[in-house]
């Protein structure tokens, strides 16, 4: 008996000791010795993707504007979920036990799990397209929503492709945003009188194919903020190109990889607004009376070379808007 | 670190540890379905909440849904005569599709709806209440005649068949009760999390093993432990491990890796010092 004692002491020791190599691996806090303790800052996201970072470092960078830099008079703990939901609520518990000055939750399953989660704490959430469908309305909780305002994307499509009928959109099913966006366009559509062709992706691997059933059939791509359909991005790209049909985006990273235009609110321009109302909430503003907002300052871009090649030539009410 | 959450956490995920204890265990199968059946139970669930049930009936449904789909990949394996793995992961991505139309969209917040962590007082004694109701009758369970057939199906098939029992249709039910109970966890886990969305269960099967073999390595000298306790503690000692390695600092983009090491090591000292896995 005293030998399986020896060995189960064993166990938890090797079990303790490998947890604490891993710790050790990670960057040690650092010590300020400022008088001044720094306000404490929860960020979580529910998987780190371009896009997502984008709306990070668009919170971080207007923060610092806002006279609070990471390490000084702000520390920022940031938690990513790796898209497993159920990280999502030991983050949210943990940040609580923490007792986080304020909390920022990036996506709707990790802002979710903090109106779940925490008490007493301000929460502002960001890159949630739908906050009421959601359930995110509420007390103790704020933020911004990355809602593409649909009237002028349509706007878009009619003055800058005039002999469009059919708008194809690829998206995710296990997005909620992404089925809402589509949802929503495709309401507009039917409204417009376009026709609209959808496609269904469950992973990755399986984009090249959907395309396959649908550019034939559209004679334009609309891609929305999907993480799935962002993650392939260059085969949508590509097989687009090959079958002669133009994309218009909704983000900048997507024009930048090929599509012929967005009209919308970069995914940076997001984090600085979500920036802004923190600093305000950080000034002292009660986080109730802060209604949450939709992207402001939609910016319109092109792809020049996609436009060549699709020999589009830019209509001039639009020439004067476009931004670099 | 807020041990009352964790073992709140521990328990709901426990019950889903008992499930994959039938399935891996008792029968011996590597049962994929639960990744699937874990998200059918939370979509069956919300469904139900959404359109006006209480939560004990959202539960039950959850338990017949999840009975179903076990019970699929039993058929699937027993009488289809398909490879016990692949039957699950067809049952489980069959699932994927399915459990997108019970809920309609991929995310179903409840924070505007009655269930049973509603209000955040006393779901703690809810918890333990309902947990232990379904130990106490697995428990019972494993006592009568058909779970004494389940155990010997596991241990060795022929002698089984030779007293002159299909064993298929046993295990059709064992998976079905494996997967009901697993189904169940993720029901209460929507509740009590506050939203139900269609990537919940990933890793569950991970997930249900990690506290099995913990709970085994804790019980393996105790004969008289009930299986079903060594699950619901090596699920709580698992979310405590998760827990302190998220809290000293670790990305949770490492849990995976303090997972598989922890696991390792468990594994290879059971082979250095000869241990056994708790007897079933």
């Amino acid at each position: 008996m005293k030998k399986q004692m020896v060995k189960r002491i064993g166990v938890g020791m090797s079990l303790l000791i490998v947890v604490g190599l891993l710790a050790g691996c990670v960057k040690a806090e650092a010590t300020g010795d400022e008088a001044v303790k720094p306000i404490e800052i929860g960020i979580t996201q529910i998987v780190e993707h371009p896009s997502l970072d984008e709306i990070r470092q668009g919170i971080i960078d207007q923060l610092e504007v806002e006279g609070y830099r990471d390490g000084q008079e702000i520390h920022i703990d940031f938690q990513n979920a790796q898209g497993a939901i159920e990280n999502t609520q030991m983050i949210a518990q943990e940040f609580q036990s923490q007792k986080k000055d304020v909390i920022v939750a990036i996506t709707t399953p990790s802002a979710q799990a903090m109106k779940n989660v925490i008490e007493g704490i301000p929460v502002v959430f960001s890159a949630v397209t739908d906050p009421e469908g959601a359930g995110l309305i509420g007390p103790g909780m704020t933020g911004v929503s990355n809602l593409t305002p649909i009237e002028s994307q349509f706007d878009l499509f009619k003055t800058l492709l005039p002999e469009v009928k059919t708008i194809g959109m690829i998206y995710n099913t296990a997005e909620a945003n992404s089925v809402f966006l589509m949802e929503r366009a495709k309401k507009k559509a039917e409204e417009l009188g376009y026709k609209m062709e959808v496609a269904v992706i469950t992973s990755t691997n399986e984009v090249g194919l959907a395309l396959d059933q649908l550019l034939p059939k559209v004679d334009m791509l609309y891609s929305v903020q999907d993480n799935m359909v962002a993650s392939a991005f260059p085969v949508v790209v590509q097989k687009a190109n090959e079958a002669g049909v133009p994309i218009i985006g909704t983000v900048q990273a997507f024009v930048d990889q090929g599509a012929v235009a967005m009209d919308n609110a970069s995914d940076y321009e997001v984090g600085l607004q979500t920036g802004k109302m923190l600093a305000r909430i950080l000034a002292g503003a009660n986080v109730d009376e802060i209604p949450f907002e939709t992207t402001q300052n939609t910016a319109f871009t092109v792809n020049k070379e996609a436009l060549a090649f699709f020999g589009i030539t830019l209509p001039e009410e639009l020439e004067g808007r476009l931004e670099e | 670190m807020d041990f009352l959450s964790l073992l709140e956490q521990g328990l709901i995920f426990g019950i889903m540890a008992i499930g994959i204890l039938i399935s891996f265990r008792i029968l011996n199968f590597p049962d994929l379905t639960v990744d699937g059946s874990f998200a059918t139970g939370a979509a069956v669930s919300a469904s139900v909440l959404v359109n006006g049930g209480s939560a004990i009936t959202a539960i039950l449904a959850a338990l017949a849904a999840g009975f179903v789909a076990g019970s699929v990949t039993g058929l699937i394996h027993a009488k289809g005569k398909v490879d016990g793995i692949l039957a699950g992961i067809l049952v489980m991505i069959g699932l994927y599709s399915i459990n997108l139309r019970i809920m309609g969209k991929p995310n179903i917040p409840l924070f505007s709806v009655n269930h049973l962590f509603a209000s955040k007082e006393g779901s703690l004694v809810k918890i333990i209440v309902i947990t232990l109701l379904v130990k106490l009758m697995v428990d019972l369970f494993l006592k009568t005649h058909a779970g004494f057939v389940l155990r010997a199906l596991g241990d060795n098939s022929r002698v089984v068949e030779g007293l002159g029992i299909d064993p298929g249709n046993y295990k059709i039910v064992g998976l079905g009760l494996a997967n009901s109970l697993v189904a169940m966890s993720g029901a209460m886990m929507s509740q009590y999390q506050g939203f139900a969305d269609i990537s919940m269960g990933i890793g569950t099967l991970v997930t249900g093993l990690a506290s099995i073999i913990l709970g085994e390595s804790l019980f393996k000298r105790f004969g008289f432990v009930a299986i079903t306790t060594i699950a619901l503690v090596g699920s709580f000692v698992y979310r405590v491990i998760l827990a302190t390695a998220l809290h000293y600092g670790l990305e949770p983009s490492d849990l995976k890796l303090v997972t598989a090491f922890i696991l390792l090591f468990i594994l290879i000292l059971e082979k250095k010092v000869g241990g056994k896995y708790a007897r079933v």
